[in-house]
């Protein structure tokens, strides 16, 4: 390279090699002490959790993420124990994955309130981004976005979430009537169970 | 409309007061060529023909001035309810603003008149119209705070959101909140056609803005004036007489003009979101005007058709025949496979080669033992090929299928053809005039085994064939048959090959005025990626023909030029959006 660079990064100067001691040079009391350490730790309590896999059941058991954290979906009821969604197509229009597909349809002459509901209503996991726009999109608030944190799964399908899933979902945090952003404290269902978490 | 005076006590919170009245032009008119007249626009002088306009907003609107409007649409009798399109004129002579009386003053005080645009004349000797001054922008957003008040602003659940003009015009002139602290006026949603009937129309009637663009048309275009405007005030409502449903051919064009969502068509609610359509202009397939039409597809998907305009075939109409008339594009009943020797297959390629090899066979064992039969669905390229296809194997019998006639509907400002065929004056174009007579010639000669082989495309959705037809299909030794639907023609075949519907491929129709218009791939080919031409080049390579290439319809068209001298020089291009007069 011909052109200077103007401001050229200051090489780090290499450490100068420090010569052992004799004692030092020898290894074992320096292997001892190295094993002290070991055995200190070895009677302590854990900094890892015990992850026995239930942890889908209870989501929050082990962990609660910090407001505002940005999980799987879930789906809101009203009063009626109907959906909330009117099957509008803004969360659909806002996702920029494309994940969710919904298929509108007049709701049944016993719905009251309103006209129009999903019959089809999947979120394709695979595809999501957990960007939260379909929740700041949704004009009634139906859809939120939960603390579950754990994205795994065995099969494919798995991830690609339907209505009943996703209401169901709700109903197990107990946030299916709330109008508020999930938070950790004061929502029934939310406290973590596990108090002697390290984190 | 209210206007405020210099004297009124300022509100609270003055929304952005109305800035000085800009400065008069400077200058006389130009004196303007003979015949024409002078408009100065916004200080911008246009000489535009006065006779050619009807009124002001179609001057401005061709002269690119996005004048807003409800009430206003360019196919019906000016109304001017709506006041949404008011500009500022001003004197020719004194260049003061046009002023009127406000009564209501004590003394009286006069302010600048805002005059209808889309119901005020042009005058021949020169006018001076503004149309951005600052009243004219306040005007406008009062007139969408009147509008907005009782209407529900339920857009999410609207069908008519993304493609609502009420909607476009609230983002451009609206507010962002209401004023209004009452509660709004509640109207139930009605039926306006019986509940019985499959297709219909809902109001919904808390969303009329009450333009009375629907009450128009069906007074003027269809002449069966259904629907009125009953009650007063803000409690006024469209509605129809007791007892009489809306029920006429056209009624489907209300849902087009209604420009808020409150006519819409029941076999659509809740079915689509304006936002995801890939729109194309083509052609309307279901009758020989050709009805100039976009498509809305979703996806893979044909979803909806609605007319363009195009005032030398279908005004900014089309009939509800042609409006219904696509589902058979995506039905369960089409014709995907190829079938040969009795099994369905995948392999186009193949089975067109086998087509084209087996009737090359018949031709060389006795050229007139061949024959062929086309139908008034094919556009001018297919049709074209399949006579290249005949004139390689020698053969010179072809005959045309045709979908019956019906008998013509004629309303005061619309006719519905009765010829159920799109192309059939491109048929006569390429095969001759007397092609459909020769059909009964070959079915004879079926019967009587002088010919035995015979390949059919039909490619007509609603297509019965006659018993005669079918008894003499059994007689041939050989039957190539290009469907699009699954019926007593398919199953009659010894070798099935996919055809395309309206909505898959391009070329060019020719309507009953002998108008070339441009028909346009929307989605692609269901039957294995090919087109009605695709498959027929196919053939024709297969039966030998020399040179035979795979073109597209553009090319096939721009070539034909060499053998139909009314075609010379013509190109898709030059047929555009509108099309062309054949041989003018």
């Amino acid at each position: 390279m011909t052109a200077q660079t103007p401001n050229p990064t200051p090489q780090s100067p290499r450490k100068e090699q420090r010569t052992l001691t004799w004692a030092e040079r020898l290894y074992l009391p320096e292997v001892l002490r190295g094993l002290r350490n070991t055995w200190r730790h070895l009677f302590r309590k854990p900094f890892t959790i015990d992850y026995d896999g239930t942890e889908r059941a209870s989501p929050l058991k082990y962990h609660t993420p910090r407001p505002g954290y940005r999980g799987e979906h879930y789906l809101k009821k009203d009063e009626d124990g109907h959906v909330k969604c009117v099957a509008c197509f803004m969360c659909a229009a806002a996702c920029p994955a494309e994940c969710i597909h919904i298929e509108a349809a007049p709701t049944p002459p016993d719905w009251k309130d309103r006209e129009r509901y999903p019959v089809r209503f999947e979120i394709d996991l695979l595809r999501c981004i957990y960007c939260g726009y379909c929740e700041e999109a949704c004009p009634v608030d139906a859809i939120a976005l939960s603390p579950t944190y754990n994205l795994c799964s065995v099969t494919r399908e798995e991830k690609i979430y339907n209505c009943e899933k996703l209401l169901a979902d709700g109903e197990r945090y107990g946030l299916s009537l709330s109008t508020h952003r999930y938070r950790p404290d004061g929502v029934p269902g939310a406290t973590p169970a596990a108090q002697g978490s390290a984190h | 409309m209210s206007t405020e005076t210099p004297s009124a006590p300022a509100p609270a919170a003055p929304p952005a007061p109305l800035g000085p009245l800009p400065k008069p032009p400077l200058g006389p008119l130009p004196k303007p060529p003979p015949g024409l007249m002078t408009l100065r626009v916004n200080g911008k002088d246009h000489f535009i023909d006065p006779r050619k306009y009807r009124t002001l907003i179609e001057a401005l609107h061709e002269l690119g001035y996005p004048i807003p409007h409800f009430c206003y649409h360019p196919g019906l009798e000016p109304d001017g309810n709506c006041r949404m399109c008011c500009v500022n004129q001003r004197d020719v002579k004194t260049g003061q603003p046009l002023m009127t009386l406000n009564l209501a003053n004590q003394p009286f005080t006069s302010y600048p008149k805002p005059v209808i645009s889309c119901r005020e004349p042009l005058d021949p000797r020169g006018m001076v119209i503004e149309t951005e001054t600052p009243e004219v922008i306040k005007g406008r957003q009062w007139v969408m705070e009147f509008f907005l008040i009782n209407h529900p602003l339920d857009c999410p659940v609207c069908d008519k959101a993304g493609e609502c003009a009420l909607q476009d015009y609230s983002f451009l002139h609206g507010n962002a909140d209401s004023r209004f602290q009452e509660t709004k006026v509640e109207k139930a949603p009605k039926e306006l056609s019986a509940p019985e009937q499959d297709y219909g129309i809902k109001l919904w009637t808390d969303r009329c803005i009450l333009c009375s663009r629907c009450v128009r048309f069906l007074t003027e275009v269809s002449g069966t004036s259904e629907l009125y405007i009953v009650k007063r005030g803000d409690r006024s409502e469209i509605d129809i007489a007791p007892g009489h449903w809306l029920n006429n051919p056209l009624m489907g064009n209300v849902v087009d003009i209604c420009p808020v969502g409150a006519l819409l068509d029941r076999r659509l609610i809740f079915t689509y979101r304006a936002w995801y359509f890939r729109i194309t202009r083509s052609v309307c397939p279901a009758c020989a005007r050709g009805c100039n039409i976009i498509v809305d597809a979703d996806k893979q998907c044909v979803r909806r058709l609605r007319p363009r305009e195009n005032r030398d075939v279908n005004l900014w109409w089309m009939c509800d025949y042609g409006r219904h008339d696509f589902h058979y594009v995506n039905a369960k009943e089409r014709v995907l496979l190829c079938r040969v020797d009795g099994a369905a297959t995948t392999d186009i390629q193949g089975a067109t080669r086998q087509v084209g090899a087996r009737l090359k066979e018949f031709a060389q064992a006795d050229p007139q033992s061949v024959a062929g039969l086309v139908s008034a669905w094919l556009t001018l390229e297919e049709l074209h090929t399949f006579r290249q296809l005949f004139e390689t194997l020698g053969s010179r019998q072809i005959g045309a299928l045709a979908q019956p006639s019906t008998k013509d509907e004629v309303f005061p400002k619309f006719r519905i053809e009765a010829d159920k065929n799109p192309n059939r004056a491109g048929l006569q174009l390429i095969f001759g005039a007397d092609v459909e007579k020769n059909t009964a010639a070959l079915i004879e000669g079926i019967q009587a085994g002088r010919i035995k082989a015979l390949y059919l495309v039909s490619s007509m959705p609603h297509y019965t064939p006659p018993p005669e037809l079918l008894e003499a299909l059994k007689k041939l030794q050989y039957l190539v048959v290009q469907d699009i639907l699954s019926g007593p023609l398919a199953d009659a075949a010894h070798a099935l090959l996919p055809g395309a519907a309206f909505a898959e491929k391009d070329g060019v129709f020719v309507n009953s005025r002998n108008r070339a218009q441009l028909l346009r791939r929307v989605i692609d080919p269901l039957g294995q990626g090919h087109d009605d031409l695709a498959v027929l080049q196919r053939v024709l390579q297969g039966a030998g023909a020399p040179d035979a290439k795979l073109l597209s319809a553009r090319e096939v068209f721009r070539r034909m030029g060499a053998t139909y001298p009314v075609l010379a020089g013509l190109t898709h291009r030059e047929l555009g959006h509108k099309g062309l007069v054949l041989g003018k």
